[in-house]
């Protein structure tokens, strides 16, 4: 369970004082597929940034499976977030010059996983995203789709209980985009992990499972299809509801 | 984070940089250059000074003199008074000095104390010439053969107590004295001329036959003493002799005494020496040697060992080869500057990677470590570079620089040790990992989120 408690985070001071997140709270139970969703601005980043530990509120508490992440020690985030988290960003931010394996490899590499034990859970990886047959490719030379396959291949290498991804279809065309999402879907439900998708994409959105809107930093809706009320709204309502909200 | 895992991530980005990873280390590749060329140099000269050491001198003897003018310590910008009774000769800058020598009483008070084994006088006497039956005449200098002298010879060999008349003759003397070859020198005759000098008797003998033409003839014909030699060996070319002494020949203690005498009667330097060998009991024991140079010292002599005539040479030596090491310490000061840029400007095309693996969960520290490792990295390759080349052209310039110093075969000015090298690398891969503590240490502050909008 991830539990979101009265978070604030303010920017800058005084008269250039910028409130990124006003007060919010949500819960989040384990496996679930969250849409982080709002206009630029709204704080969408802000919050993965603080439920992934890479930020600190001002004020409330995020909790992960009884962790509360801003109260642990440096050192221990570091390894939390190695352990437990995989990232996809809309850029991909593969490293070009390394090969596909090279990528897979680095999250391991900070974990501390042997060579041997490393070399398992990359081909396994890079298995489940389709990307055995570029394993010795330079990243570089890939295309956008099989770019941000790779970095799903990196994201849920360590196999963690929680990814975030950052418009993870951003930069895709439509095929491709929804390639992704299926792949991200499919391995959500064989994982059994978190999935916090912070987009833009109403489509995207209206398949997860919670969706989360935000508007100048506060929650304006929390839609929860596995309610006994939402179950039975069609994801097309739920985007027009969404759209309604923003 | 593995340390393995850091050095072969680090190992790779500079694999992919690689014009500017090895642009960097041709700046350090050049202090390199210059300090392993420095340290072989280093090396050679110590080994010819050893060589030099060991073929001339007897480690537990004590070069003793009672004017440190000997030894070339004198001070030579205060005036000194004139002593009649001193000696005369040479400064290296060939301005005449004066010292006072060591006389026969001086010989038999060192010869009693309790640690003198034996002494030997060092005699160096300049011949007016030397020659042979129907050969031309050749100035020279001939010399106490010391029994720590180890030349190597063309023919004949060193009896274990050189004879009266025996002589050890260099080998650039064979043909000039119209020998066919070294061998053909062995048991010959050579003579050897000293100018006898004036003295009262010799004035008076020739006033005693009244002050004839023929009376002032007689006293210009006994001024030259002519003595036979025989040649007992032919000694080669030294490769390891004293600077200066390459012509030098040698002969007995007594022959020596006898021509020093003869060159000397009448003048001050009669029976007075510059300097006399003293062997020390148990010399080759440190301790024994230090206590009888202190005695010596305390009783007002200047007593030189074979560590001082060593470190005298080496010191020189050191000064030259601190002026190029010098050179190279700022090659490789100057080249710290290139690191601290490379690495700078790595990390800010790097910041979104160093977002990324912070975001991933690698530690600020492990960040750090993965650019100093890069520093180190190019500190390593910059120092095989500069080495390698170094010792290269070295090798290959050594035969060349062998015969323009005349250093004689088996002597290499240039000698390479695998150690220092090894050790050298390692201080070049050190001080590349200092260079590259301010860059690391940006790239561990970054703050991943603004990393990671970085475009």
């Amino acid at each position: 369970m991830i539990e979101v408690n009265k978070l604030t985070k303010v920017y800058g001071k005084k008269q250039n004082k910028f409130v990124a997140l006003k007060n919010i709270s949500f819960n989040i139970p384990n496996g679930s597929t969250v849409a982080i969703i709002g206009k630029s601005g709204s704080g969408k980043s802000t919050l993965m940034h603080i439920m992934s530990g890479l930020d600190r509120p001002d004020e409330g508490t995020v909790t992960i499976g009884g962790h509360t992440l801003h109260k642990l020690k440096k050192k221990a985030m570091d390894e939390f977030r190695a352990k437990q988290m995989g990232f996809i960003f809309q850029a991909f931010f593969v490293e070009a010059n390394q090969t596909v394996y090279q990528n897979v490899s680095l999250p391991l590499e900070i974990g501390g996983i042997g060579v041997r034990k490393r070399d398992t859970m990359i081909k396994e990886s890079l298995e489940r995203v389709e990307l055995t047959d570029k394993i010795n490719s330079k990243a570089g030379d890939l295309s956008g789709g099989q770019k941000q396959r790779l970095a799903i291949a990196r994201a849920i290498v360590t196999k963690p209980n929680l990814i975030f991804a950052d418009e993870p279809t951003g930069n895709l065309d439509s095929t491709t985009g929804e390639k992704i999402i299926k792949l991200l879907f499919e391995l959500n439900k064989s994982l059994g992990s978190t999935l916090i998708v912070v987009t833009h994409d109403y489509e995207l959105a209206a398949k997860c499972n919670i969706i989360i809107t935000l508007k100048d930093g506060a929650v304006v809706s929390v839609e929860n299809s596995e309610t006994p009320k939402q179950k039975a709204t069609s994801s097309v309502k739920r985007v027009r509801k969404v759209k309604a909200v923003i | 984070m593995k340390p393995r895992d850091i050095i072969k991530r680090s190992g790779r980005n500079l694999r992919q940089a690689k014009a500017r990873t090895i642009l960097t280390a041709s700046a350090i590749a050049v202090g390199t250059f210059a300090l392993t060329l420095t340290l072989a140099a280093s090396n050679g000269a110590q080994h010819f000074v050893d060589n030099i050491i060991k073929n001339n001198f007897d480690p537990s003897e004590l070069i003793v003199a009672n004017d440190k003018t000997v030894f070339g310590r004198a001070d030579s910008a205060t005036p000194r008074e004139y002593d009649s009774s001193f000696g005369q000769g040479l400064s290296s800058a060939n301005a005449a000095i004066q010292f006072k020598q060591l006389s026969d009483s001086d010989i038999v008070k060192i010869s009693a104390e309790p640690y003198t084994e034996n002494l030997r006088k060092g005699i160096t006497i300049n011949l007016t010439y030397l020659t042979r039956a129907g050969q031309k005449k050749y100035v020279g200098v001939a010399s106490t053969f010391n029994p720590a002298q180890h030349p190597d010879l063309s023919s004949g060999s060193i009896p274990s107590n050189l004879g009266g008349n025996d002589i050890l003759l260099p080998e650039a003397y064979v043909e000039a004295l119209g020998f066919k070859d070294a061998k053909d020198a062995i048991g010959k005759s050579i003579i050897l001329t000293v100018r006898k000098s004036f003295d009262a008797t010799d004035i008076q003998a020739a006033l005693a036959q009244g002050l004839s033409a023929e009376s002032i003839k007689s006293l210009g014909q006994t001024s030259v003493t002519e003595l036979p030699f025989t040649v007992a060996a032919v000694i080669k070319k030294p490769t390891t002799a004293q600077p200066g002494t390459e012509l030098y020949m040698f002969i007995s203690a007594d022959a020596a005494s006898r021509l020093n005498d003869i060159a000397t009667k009448g003048t001050a330097n009669y029976h007075k020496y510059n300097f006399v060998y003293v062997k020390v009991k148990n010399g080759n024991n440190n301790s024994d040697l230090i206590a009888a140079q202190d005695k010596l010292k305390a009783m007002g002599y200047t007593a030189q060992s074979t560590a001082d005539t060593q470190k005298f040479l080496t010191d020189i030596i050191k000064v030259l080869q601190g002026i190029v090491a010098a050179f190279g310490a700022i090659a490789v000061i100057a080249s710290v500057f290139g690191i601290v840029n490379t690495m700078y400007i790595s990390v800010i095309q790097r910041t979104r990677e160093i977002g990324l693996m912070k975001a991933l969960g690698m530690r600020a520290k492990d960040v750090g470590r993965l650019f100093r490792f890069e520093a180190a990295w190019i500190g390593f390759l910059g120092g095989i570079m500069g080495s390698v080349i170094a010792f290269g052209v070295g090798t290959a310039l050594n035969p060349w620089i062998t015969t323009k110093l005349s250093l004689g075969a088996g002597n290499s000015l240039l000698i390479f040790q695998v150690k220092q090298i090894a050790v050298l690398i390692v201080i070049l891969m050190i001080v590349a990992v200092l260079a590259g503590f301010f860059p690391a240490r940006k790239a561990s502050k970054l703050d991943p989120i603004q990393a990671l909008r970085t475009e």
